[in-house]
């Protein structure tokens, strides 16, 4: 007979052993003892690439063991800002003309500043446009700040500006690069640096959402970009094994990131628990728990990678979704 | 008052003879040679204009008005500028006749929000004389010569895709007699194709968000004062979008008709890097960078959410479909199509008054989540060639800030490609 339903048998018992670093199989769409109704059968957190799309994988595996995780996970109900809070935002930045507003977006302008909010300041927005005092690539090369300063400019510029990103952490630093071409020439003529950081709540990121203060080469903050929200504790939620939320690929079919049109199969390299305030689709109301997989699908010896979220309460879903 | 774009409205005078034009409408005040020219030391020589219906040049007296749509050759004892007191623009006009006019420069696309000092294509500074204008002539105050021809369809050297500046004059030659006015506001037009359903019937390549992107923008773009949807603007999707709408003639294709009669044009649905992708449910057909000619006609930014159009190893194939066109943003990599991206991108470039490529980074970075995955890219004219300026890649709309027009004829680029975080 196949082999396939032999080997899941085998590694879901060693599974129930604690074994790790044993590669899981899973060859059939069972989810165990998971009750789903119609309603939450499939990851209600759509997703789609542009290309190639979304493909259906059924035989999908594990590189690393699963982490533990809690039997019940907080939901927590977004709080919006004030317009009054997101001009003393502006304010801070220092741009105090007069604000507009249009379908709950503010704009307020101050000579080559722009400050722009979203409603409820979902997402906030700075830029400077001063033009820099050069562009010649010796120039660029000699002020560019190092990774680091350009941390250290970024962290006092949200101190000094006011700007209260709680829950954030650094995870790096972006390089922006531009070129001058014409004909066969070809040389750099701009860097910037973004520095970018994550939201967290305790130890579990919200995926979707971020700090980005850009350094030019001089040194100087000519962009921010806020997406960030506000939070209280809503509810807690029962939470689906790691496995299970692998189990629902197999429904929901999996977003490759790169040009393979008939995944054999897909290896699971990591999953993290956070949480997303929004769909590709809309926006929620709250923070809910989701687990973010990625791993690898392959095909006729070729590979790309996949990324996908999947509700790790499936009755928070259901209800909040 | 807006910073400009090209000049501050000073007209400037080097050592030696300038043929220069004024810019803009000056206040009735202040608008006699006496005053716009107390500040140049002449060295005794007259100030000429050279009057085509007279054929007699002529000099200017102390209260001679100094005209727009007229070139002026002045001599100037060291550098110098005009004394320019600008007043409220009304459509400025004139008569061209047979034979050499001297003429001035006035900006074909400024409006109210904006300060009329943008340089133009010849063909676009000339374009309501049609085939009237043969050739023409500027005049090199460094050298003391006469500049290159700029000649009527011309090509290379004489292409009529060079560009003509504010405060320059000009000689033209004219075939036949015709009326030359302007406008000083304009409505501006923008389109959008979008592409859902792919063949084969495979649902997986269909492309389920890009109808909102594309609508969403279009829509957004439409609720500002200054622009319309109207015709000649359109938004066309699946099967009555089509790759001739964005195909030049001199490849069998009729974007003079759609994307290059508008001044915006945004395309969402598949790509890669050597084009996008179009569909009428049955088949597919790919619309390449060669067989692109764009800004020709009118179009002046294109927006294109397809994956890969341009990435870094390979964004250079586009260089050849710029004809006039300022910009392209799109995707370095793989790209995320989303239903919120069209009407973000709108309102970063509308209400935020964002740079057209801020607006495009923003947009990505609301929508994309994940970090160190995708990057948004732009493909931009360099006008003078000089690192040292920016120029179309910082362009915002009309209306919303400050924007460069490049020439058709032998431009450079630059491009930039960012990671959304």
């Amino acid at each position: 007979m196949t082999t396939n339903r032999t080997i899941l048998i085998a590694a879901l018992i060693i599974a129930v052993a604690g074994a790790t670093g044993i590669i899981w199989h899973l060859g059939t769409s069972d989810t165990g003892d998971i009750s789903q109704s119609p309603e939450t059968s499939f990851s209600t957190i759509e997703l789609k690439s542009i290309n190639p799309g979304t493909h259906f994988v059924s035989d999908i595996r594990f590189e690393q063991s699963l982490q533990m995780v809690p039997e019940r996970l907080m939901v927590y109900s977004k709080q919006q800002m004030s317009d009054e809070e997101i001009l003393q935002i502006a304010s801070d930045l220092g741009i105090t003309g007069e604000p507009t507003e249009e379908s709950g977006w503010i704009s307020v302008k101050k000579g080559p500043c722009k400050f722009l909010s979203e409603p409820g300041g979902r997402a906030i927005s700075f830029v400077n446009e001063t033009p820099m005092p050069s562009y010649e690539l010796e120039f660029i090369d000699s002020h560019l700040p190092s990774d680091e300063e350009a941390r250290k400019i970024a962290d006092e510029f949200l101190v000094r500006h006011n700007i209260r990103a709680e829950g954030r952490r650094f995870v790096g630093v972006n390089h922006g690069i531009g070129y001058f071409t014409y004909k066969d020439v070809k040389v750099k003529d701009n860097e910037e640096l973004t520095v970018v950081y994550r939201h967290f709540i305790g130890d579990h990121e919200i995926f979707n959402e971020d700090l980005g203060v850009r350094v030019t080469f001089m040194g100087t903050v000519n962009s921010l970009f806020w997406k960030w929200t506000r939070y209280t504790p809503y509810k807690e939620y029962r939470a689906i094994r790691p496995e299970e939320a692998v189990a629902c690929l197999q429904k929901t079919g999996i977003v490759v990131l790169g040009d393979i049109s008939t995944p054999d199969y897909a290896t699971v390299r990591n999953i993290t628990i956070g949480y997303l305030g929004e769909t590709r689709s809309k926006e929620l109301d709250y923070l809910i728990p989701v687990y973010k997989i990625e791993g690898m699908v392959y095909s006729n010896g070729s590979a790309a990678e996949f990324l996908q979220y999947v509700p790790a309460s499936l009755e928070a879903a259901a209800e909040l979704i | 008052m807006l910073t400009t774009s090209y000049s501050d409205g000073t007209v400037e005078l080097l050592d030696g003879w300038n043929l220069i034009s004024i810019p803009k409408k000056l206040d009735p005040n202040y608008n006699y040679a006496g005053y716009v020219f107390g500040d140049v030391d002449t060295g005794g020589h007259s100030i000429y204009h050279f009057n085509t219906q007279t054929q007699f040049w002529e000099a200017m007296a102390y209260n001679t008005e100094v005209k727009q749509l007229q070139g002026y050759f002045v001599y100037s004892i060291g550098q110098s500028s005009l004394r320019t007191v600008y007043t409220y623009q009304t459509n400025p006009s004139t008569t061209l006749y047979p034979g050499w006019n001297m003429i001035g420069f006035f900006d074909p696309m400024g409006n109210p929000a904006d300060d009329y000092f943008h340089a133009a294509m010849a063909r676009d500074e000339m374009a309501q004389l049609g085939g009237s204008w043969a050739s023409i002539q500027g005049f090199n105050p460094i050298t003391q010569q006469y500049q290159t021809s700029i000649i009527n369809g011309g090509s290379d050297i004489h292409s009529d895709y060079r560009l003509m500046y504010p405060g320059k004059g000009y000689w033209i030659w004219m075939d036949s007699q015709h009326s030359w006015t302007f406008t000083v506001d304009h409505t501006y037009y923008h389109s959008a194709e979008y592409i859902v359903d792919y063949p084969p019937a495979n649902p997986d390549r269909d492309c389920e968000p890009c109808d909102d992107e594309a609508i969403d923008f279009y829509n957004g773009l439409d609720a500002d004062t200054r622009w319309a949807g109207s015709s000649p603007g359109f938004i066309y999707g699946n099967d009555d979008a089509n790759e001739n709408h964005w195909k030049d003639s001199d490849y069998g294709g009729q974007d003079y008709d759609y994307i290059d009669e508008t001044h915006f044009a945004f395309f969402s649905g598949h790509g890669g890097s050597t084009g996008i992708e179009f569909s009428d449910g049955l088949s597919s057909t790919v619309l390449t960078y060669d067989e692109s000619l764009w800004g020709n006609t009118r179009v002046d930014w294109i927006a294109l959410a397809a994956c890969n159009v341009l990435n870094e190893s390979s964004h250079q194939n586009w260089e050849s479909a710029f004809k006039g066109l300022h910009s392209i943003v799109g995707w370095d990599t793989i790209s995320l199509a989303h239903d919120d991206f069209g009407w973000r991108f709108a309102y970063y470039l509308k209400q935020g008054d964002y740079s057209i490529w801020e607006s495009w980074q923003r947009a990505a970075n609301y929508c994309i989540w994940e970090q160190n995955k995708y990057k948004v890219a732009i493909l931009a004219v360099d006008i003078d060639k000089n690192t040292n300026t920016r120029e179309c890649i910082d362009d915002h709309i009309y209306g919303k800030g400050t924007w460069f027009s490049p020439p058709g004829y032998d431009p450079g680029f630059k491009y930039e490609s960012v990671l959304s975080y």
